[in-house]
């Protein structure tokens, strides 16, 4: 991965801007944070590594005033503070985006931008912030249009509103949750940039990712967490990737899943798609006459910059979305319309993008959560009755096998990590289903090294045992590994469907970013 | 995450913000606490109005002490409780229906219907009656509050809205009724109905009406835990109430859960109806009511919409009544003295519902928060 910009390279300054001190956070069951050492230095980017359910997320929750620390101090700039609220937290220029947007997605960027600003006032000079927010925006190479709606943007574009609310209240030190696991190669390197540069101008930076390269590429210095205690911390030109991996897990993570396959029998088409086309959110066709085939035993992938109607798409095929036209056949049968629920008995199971929003009712229990798809069936109910003992049961193989993290099953799903919650998703959707045809959209967002290949070890597996797989991914490296064909979506339509062999990152990225069709070899 | 007002000109500043963990003793703690605070304030303004505050108290006590008092409160809780746990089925799924008024009216309506044609000679026998008047008050209620389900599902209508103007408009046509085609020729002018016959009672032999209703009661709200518990329509409920997104991913049928759902509600609204005209008061006349359906609104979510809390607070309310009803005859209160309580406990519980989510803190401008 190349380099966003140029580091600057220059020793950190000898007073930190942040130090967090022997940082204790305990949970019911779990101690996420033991006894943690962090500092920000100014004008670095430092990177959090670490698995899931580390407590990343937890340590910087804390330095945005969302939880008090059980013990441990908290300097900021040579001063003791108390952050009992992210309002304390912003008053010392302390802004977080968190793993999943939290934007009103009915408002425009510019209402979402200064939403609770001092500067907003009772009556709204709109005119003015929209020039400020545009000049802010500007100067980081972005073109947003701040009447736009935030429902209608793109994750790269949300990220940037997130940032664009930081920056106009004044933020110098910003802690980015896993800002890259829902962009493209291109928004990563855009964002990567826009990071640079904001170091540049003496700000701070904290990221975390997952990705080892990321963090390789664009961090001064990189801290790792493993079961709620720091292992390492150390400047990134001093580190090698081995090491990191290590610090994080305990061992050498292994290698890259073999793809390598049984035999290819003939094709049979498991889901196939013709003339299909969707109406999007914002009343104009998202997908446009897509015609695309399925095999049984194969991962097909679809590429695209987000927001070019692969959700759409998605969502029409598993049942969320009323198709304008077109059918759609699943193993013979035409499913155009057909509810979510029956088309999982028909055997087509899905893992929905954005987890957090589609996946799991936070405020319900991680057993309660597993019964969501199956709670009608047996063994889990019988005329109507719940049968729990038996959801229990399956529940606890769940947790075990997919290793959910959590205190025990009756804990509360909105409590798991980030990582945690798409693992409990999987492992939910593959444990109680045998299906003919899975739709996958972003299955390892949000999950460590370790998670991720074993998602990607299940995926083949079910390809192997002939279930067709329909993927959606904007991560070119993990599309180029798994899939047996890629259909590139473009404003809506199919721009091409190319075999893996054929394919490379250059060609996809071109087709992706302008839509150049390449003739299919199908 | 936090919201924020300002009192520039006291020189303080109150900030809310948003808790991460809510537990169960905090928020059972909480909710006690600003019941207690509402009774303390109401004490106060009636104590500024004029009247003994202690006195106040000790009557709402004295309905507590005797069989007598004790079975009243029960007569008085059982309306409310039916349509307060009708509720929890309602608001557990995100239907803001506060049409239980109506509702227990039209069940009223449909009871006192069945009885006229009773007395005309059209009806199933005296043997019948009671499963008739039941069955028509529970079907009446039903339908009426499907009516603002289906304007929601069909139109995206907003409940809270549409279940208002049903109140009205079924309060309106209880009294068209009653002054009109339904009045009693043998009811000496007063705008009243004919009288229930003792056939349309619920009545279990060698048990008191208090405690014939406590039995039906009680067993309605324990059948109405083991629903949410226990049952796939329960539970899919309260997914649907929860998280409209992974609810349909779930694959939960809305439209139909929404109409179950509402249509229990009504019904054991309409069941409330009846029990008012077929045993509190004897007979349909204007104003039978005194807004049993607003109180349910309030116990139910006074009760977390669990449904043994909200029994609880529904006997709160019960014992209101009879305390007002004690007052009215003992101090000359005015009836709307008791609603200025109830009003009290209402915002009470919205207060404790923030208090639970939010922390608040005031602070002083200039200061600062860093330590
Ligand atoms: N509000 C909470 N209540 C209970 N437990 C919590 C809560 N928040 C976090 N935890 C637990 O604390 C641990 C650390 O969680 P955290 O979210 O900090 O992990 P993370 O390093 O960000 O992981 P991920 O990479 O999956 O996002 C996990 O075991 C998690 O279940
Ligand atoms: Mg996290």
């Amino acid at each position: 991965m190349d380099r966003g910009a140029e580091k600057s390279g220059h020793s950190p300054s000898p007073s930190p801007k942040v130090e967090m001190r022997g940082i204790v956070k305990r949970f019911p069951g779990v101690l996420a944070n033991d006894n943690v050492d962090f500092t920000i230095y100014e004008g670095e980017v430092h990177a959090l590594l670490g698995e899931n359910g580390a407590g990343k997320t937890t340590l910087m929750n804390i330095l945005y005033g969302i939880y008090t620390p059980d013990s441990g101090t908290i300097r900021v700039r040579g001063v003791p503070v108390k952050l009992r609220s992210p309002r304390d937290a912003i008053k010392l220029g302390i802004g977080m985006v968190h793993q999943d947007f939290r934007l009103i997605e009915a408002h425009t960027v510019v209402e979402n931008v200064f939403l609770n600003h001092r500067e907003l006032g009772f009556v709204p000079n709109w005119r003015s912030l929209e020039s400020r927010l545009e000049e802010l925006a500007s100067n980081y190479g972005w073109k947003l249009n701040p009447r736009a709606r935030v429902g209608g943007l793109s994750p790269g574009e949300k990220q940037q509103v997130e940032l664009l609310k930081l920056l106009v209240r004044g933020a110098d030190i910003l802690l980015l949750d896993e800002p890259t696991s829902v962009l493209t190669p291109i928004e990563t390197r855009m964002l990567f940039k826009t990071m640079r540069r904001m170091v540049e101008d003496g700000k701070s930076v904290v990221l975390i990712t997952h990705k080892l390269s990321e963090a390789l590429s664009v961090s001064d210095r990189i801290t790792v967490m493993r079961r709620g205690r720091v292992v390492l911390t150390r400047p990134t030109s001093e580190v090698t990737i081995e090491e990191l991996s290590i610090a994080m897990v305990g061992t050498q993570i292994e290698g890259v899943v073999s793809r390598a396959r049984g035999e290819q029998g003939e094709k049979e088409p498991i889901l196939k798609i013709s003339n299909l086309s969707v109406m999007g959110d914002s009343g104009v066709l998202a997908v446009r006459d897509v015609n695309l085939t399925v095999y049984r035993g194969e991962i097909l992938c679809i590429a695209g910059v987000s927001g070019n109607g692969q959700v759409e798409l998605v969502e029409a095929i598993t049942g969320l979305r009323k198709p304008l036209r077109g059918k759609i056949i699943l193993n013979g049968l035409d499913i155009a319309g057909a509810s979510p629920r029956r088309l999982f008995e028909l055997g087509l199971s899905y893992i929905p993008p954005e987890g957090k929003k589609w996946g799991i009712v936070p405020e319900l229990s991680i057993y309660e959560n597993v019964a969501l798809r199956v709670i009608r069936r047996q063994p889990y109910s019988r005329l109507g009755m719940i049968k729990w003992e038996s959801i229990i049961k399956t529940a606890q193989r769940v947790v075990t096998e997919f290793r959910v993290d959590a205190s025990s099953v009756k804990a509360r799903a909105g409590s798991l990590s980030g990582g945690n919650v798409q693992r409990l998703i999987l492992g939910r959707e593959l444990t109680t289903s045998n299906p003919l045809l899975l739709v996958a959209a972003y299955p390892t967002k949000g999950l460590d090294i370790a998670a991720t290949e074993q998602v990607k070890r299940i995926l083949l597996g079910l390809r192997d045992e002939k279930v067709g797989i329909l993927m959606v991914s904007e991560d070119l490296d993990e599309v180029l590994e798994l899939s047996d064909r890629i259909a590139v979506m473009y404003g809506g339509r199919i721009v091409g469907v190319i075999k893996r062999s054929e394919a490379s990152a250059e060609v996809l990225g071109s087709m992706m970013s302008r839509g150049v069709p390449v003739s299919a070899a199908a | 995450m936090q919201r924020r007002s300002t009192l520039n000109s006291l020189g303080l500043q109150v900030s809310f913000e948003r808790r991460a963990e809510i537990g169960t003793r905090f928020s059972i703690s909480v909710t006690l606490g600003m019941l207690i605070l509402a009774f303390l304030v109401s004490g106060l303004i009636f104590q500024l109005l004029g009247f003994s505050a202690p006195q106040i108290y000790r009557s709402f006590f004295t309905t507590l002490t005797s069989a007598i008092m004790l079975e009243e409160v029960f007569r008085r809780s059982t309306p409310i409780i039916l349509a307060a746990i009708g509720l929890c089925y309602s608001y557990r799924m995100g239907f803001w229906n506060i049409g239980a008024e109506g509702q227990l009216y039209l069940g009223m309506i449909a009871a006192t219907g069945v009885v006229i044609l009773q007395k005309a000679g059209i009806g199933l026998g005296e043997e019948l009656l009671l499963p008739a008047v039941a069955a028509a008050s529970m079907l009446a209620g039903g339908v009426w509050s499907l009516i603002p389900a289906l304007l929601r599902i069909k139109f995206g209508a907003n409940e809270i809205i549409t279940t208002l103007m049903l109140n009205y408009t079924a309060i309106l046509l209880a009294d068209y009724l009653i002054h009109g085609p339904w009045k009693d020729p043998a009811g000496y002018g007063f705008a009243q109905t004919v009288a229930f016959p003792a056939s349309s009672k619920f009545m279990i032999p060698g048990v008191s009406e208090a405690i014939t209703y406590l039995m039906i009661v009680g067993v309605i709200t324990a059948l109405t835990y083991l629903v949410f518990r226990f049952t796939v329509f329960g539970f899919e409920s309260r997914v649907l109430g929860l998280n409209i997104f992974a609810s349909r991913y779930a694959g939960v049928p809305t439209a139909s859960t929404l109409l179950r759902g509402v249509f229990i509600s009504g019904a054991l609204a309409g069941l409330a109806g009846l029990i008012v005209v077929s045993g509190l008061i004897g007979r349909m006349r204007p104003g039978a009511s005194p807004g049993y359906g607003y109180h349910a609104i309030i116990a139910s979510m006074l009760g977390g919409l669990y449904p043994p809390a909200v029994f609880m607070s529904s006997i709160l309310f019960g014992m209101l009544l009879t305390g007002g009803d004690l007052l009215q005859a003992g101090i000359q209160m005015p009836k709307s003295g008791v609603e200025i309580i109830m009003a009290l406990i209402f915002l009470a519980t919205i207060v404790a519902e923030f208090v639970k989510r939010y922390r608040i803190r005031v602070l002083r401008l200039g200061r600062g928060v860093v330590a």
